[in-house]
């Protein structure tokens, strides 16, 4: 009798769990018969710029709510991301079919997750209006995956307040318009910071880890001028000779220390010491950074492009904008590009959202829109960005070869630079093909 | 009536261990056959392409890989024979003390192993910090060395630097442990032994060591496969670096497998190091449970 009644529960158990998928499995054709849809926003601090929000996080729901109130027949579900441990959240929802349906990020990922097969291309975006190394970037096999908002370079930065109590502002090219300097002067500076203030680390070329790696990336490609890949960005071009000699140069000034002591640094450190005053430059800057150091005492910061031998620099640069997962449903999809639409579109959230990144616009028409000398300088920049290699296949297997390389070279552990440089192309390559091909299967 | 209630106190049996059973199933049963599963495929997206052992085939001339194992290796090699020796002869010297002693130092050696791993790095990075780190700082005063270190950044210090922490967040448990089993040894024997005139040394060779052999067991195997998969530590204060001298196996897993998305290889990795763990815990069994016979 009880063994009857135990079977009766078990039969009952399987049923509501029976039914309870297939009524999971009917839900989202209810709620689209009813015409509503609820779409999943992810997104990384992004917003930190707009002084009405405390958070980037509150701006996010103000941006939803102002959606969600033009649009009430969809409905958006946030989730916020940290930098840290985003990536890797993202990541393993793509692997459990849990992922958002719309992410605010940066073509390095959003790209990779296009070439496999993840995200719905804005195929009615009018590209033409758009700054077009950003569409470059933004773009996979001719289609656009990444709806390019905001743009801006990466550079370096000067601590004036510094330069001044030690008296060698005169030293830097702030006042030639393109601001541009030689090695031999960038060394010079580095080295009279050293000689008035010897507890002063006059920059930190930092290599621990990933992290903000572009900055050390930019700044040994420009040195005497290679880059990490040819235009095409197909094939690693930083073991030519330029690239050798810049790989010197380091290994000459490192046990000098007026490139600090790097090797288990990493960005978040270098900024730390810069923005506290322990380091006169950054390597590492960009114009959402500058935004974050405007209340920091004893800070001024003002731009400086990356020493080059012929003084004609070339730079990395942040694409931002939201991407679109195609998660198999064409409702879903067309909401979440109408919440895209919103964000960058929208009369009065577009240049909000746009504004609350820091970053300057990716619409050819739409320039001059912070009134800020360094801003202004950083803006025109844009002629001078380098081949955005952040898309290349293998791009992220690449990455965890590139600090090993740098700290080699920044420990003393590397003797022969040509040598490291060359394995860190072999290898590099090698993935690149190996990826390419996987592409085309 | 005899066989219902057999199959009654069987059902109960069954009912006791079935939330460990739940947790094992779901915990380290399936995810090892997972694992294992992965390490036979190439995933592109979430499509899989099966290569049955080249994940493993790769592993054998990849020298990343193995320069992690023969880090791991060291780290465990260098850490547990110190661990285990450094809390008996802590414990030793705290278990004679009074109550109100032993409870202090007790405290003292278990903070670490209870504090977060985030809020130790952090810390040990401000210790070992090449510019304001105070272990330059007090070795510049007493002229030990003469610039600013980089405990971290060069490969000939950094791997020591992490065993130190290793072993200072190690130690608490074993010394907690090692307090516990003194407690058990009888008093009668010591005295016993006292009164005969053995020295301390024959004491403890002859009447404490024996009888604490099951505690070190535990102790060795523990410490041995927490060390085998140090991993927090390294990725917060090193990431492996610099140039590959303190990255290991635990790291390349996480490196390969969350941050490449190369699941097959980190799942090959993460097989080969169970594997090693369970050769290594074996023979620990085997010798030292001899011992104890």
């Amino acid at each position: 009798m009880k063994l009857n009644k135990f079977k009766k529960l078990v039969a009952l158990a399987m049923s509501a769990s029976l039914l309870s998928g297939i009524t999971a499995q009917f839900a989202p054709a209810i709620a689209h018969a009813e015409d509503q849809v609820t779409i999943k926003f992810w997104n990384f601090p992004n917003f930190t710029s707009d002084s009405e929000f405390k958070t980037p996080e509150e701006y996010d729901k103000a941006l939803i709510a102002a959606f969600e109130a033009k649009y009430p027949n969809i409905k958006v579900e946030y989730q916020k991301l940290d930098f840290t441990d985003g990536p890797a959240k993202v990541e393993t929802a793509l692997q459990s079919q849990t992922n958002p349906d719309v992410i605010y990020d940066a073509p390095g990922r959003v790209i990779d997750w296009a070439s496999k097969g993840y995200l719905a291309p804005f195929s009615d975006v009018d590209t033409a209006t758009l700054n077009e190394s950003a569409v470059k970037a933004s773009s996979f096999d001719g289609q656009l995956y990444l709806y390019p908002q905001g743009i801006a370079p990466f550079l370096m930065a000067v601590n004036t307040e510094v330069t001044d109590k030690l008296g060698v502002t005169d030293l830097l090219p702030l006042n030639s318009e393109d601001r541009n300097w030689t090695v031999d002067e960038f060394q010079k500076f580095l080295e009279a910071v050293q000689e008035k203030d010897s507890e002063m680390i006059p920059t930190v070329l930092y290599s621990k880890s990933a992290a903000g790696d572009q900055g050390p990336r930019a700044f040994v490609s420009n040195l005497f001028g290679s880059w990490i890949t040819n235009d095409e960005v197909t094939e690693y071009t930083i073991n030519n000779e330029a690239g050798v000699k810049a790989m010197e140069w380091i290994q000459e000034q490192a046990p000098k220390g007026i490139i600090g002591q790097g090797a288990a640094l990493e960005a978040k450190d270098a900024l730390e010491y810069f923005k506290s005053g322990k380091a006169a430059l950054t390597i590492l800057a960009s114009p959402g950074l500058l935004a974050q150091w405007k209340d920091a005492e004893g800070l001024t910061a003002r731009f400086l492009p990356f020493p080059n031998v012929d003084k004609a620099p070339k730079y990395e640069y942040l694409v931002a904008g939201p991407a679109v997962f195609d998660n198999g449903d064409e409702a879903k999809v067309k909401a979440a590009q109408q919440f895209v639409d919103f964000m960058i579109n929208d009369e009065e959230w577009g240049i909000r959202t746009l504004k609350a990144t820091g970053n300057f616009s990716a619409k050819k028409d739409e320039t001059g829109l912070y009134d800020d000398e360094e801003l202004a300088f950083a803006e025109k920049l844009s002629a001078h960005f380098g081949a955005y290699y952040n898309t290349i296949p293998g791009y992220a297997r690449m990455r965890p070869l590139w600090f090993p390389l740098l700290q080699g070279v920044l420990s003393g552990d590397t003797k022969d630079v040509k040598e490291a440089l060359d394995a860190f192309v072999k290898e590099a390559t090698e993935i690149y093909e190996e990826e390419a091909a996987l592409l085309k299967q | 009536m005899l066989n219902r209630l057999k199959r009654k106190y069987d059902l109960s049996g069954y009912l006791f261990i079935a939330p460990s059973m739940i947790f094992f199933v779901t915990f380290v049963l399936y995810p090892m056959l997972k694992g294992m599963h992965m390490s036979l495929f190439r995933f592109r997206g979430r499509r899989q392409l099966f290569v049955g052992l080249e994940n493993y085939v790769k592993l054998l001339s990849d020298n990343v890989f193995l320069r992690s194992m023969g880090n791991t290796m060291f780290i465990v090699a260098i850490a547990v024979p110190i661990v285990v020796v450094l809390s008996l002869f802590i414990a030793i010297n705290i278990y004679n003390k009074s109550a109100a002693v032993r409870s202090f130092f007790r405290g003292v050696f278990y903070l670490p192993a209870v504090s977060s791993v985030v809020s130790i790095t952090v810390v040990w990075l401000w210790i070992y910090n090449p510019d304001f780190g105070i272990l330059n700082y007090v070795l510049k005063s007493m002229h030990v060395v003469n610039g600013n270190v980089q405990w971290l950044g060069n490969s000939a210090t950094a791997i020591y630097a992490i065993i130190i922490v290793l072993i200072t967040t190690s130690i608490g448990q074993p010394i907690i442990l090692y307090i516990a089993a003194l407690g058990n040894v009888p008093v009668e024997l010591i005295e016993s032994a006292k009164i005969d005139g053995a020295s301390n040394w024959v004491i403890f060779k002859n009447i404490i060591w024996p009888l604490i052999i099951p505690t070190t067991l535990y102790i060795v195997v523990t410490t041995t496969i927490n060390s085998f998969q140090i991993f927090a530590l390294i990725q917060l204060m090193t990431a492996g670096g610099p140039n590959y001298a303190t990255s290991t196996v635990m790291y390349l897993v996480y490196e390969t497998g969350i941050k490449i998305q190369d699941y097959g290889k980190a799942s090959a990795m993460g097989v080969v190091l169970a594997a090693i763990i369970a050769v290594i815990s074996t023979l620990q069994f085997k010798y030292l449970n001899r011992d104890i016979d």
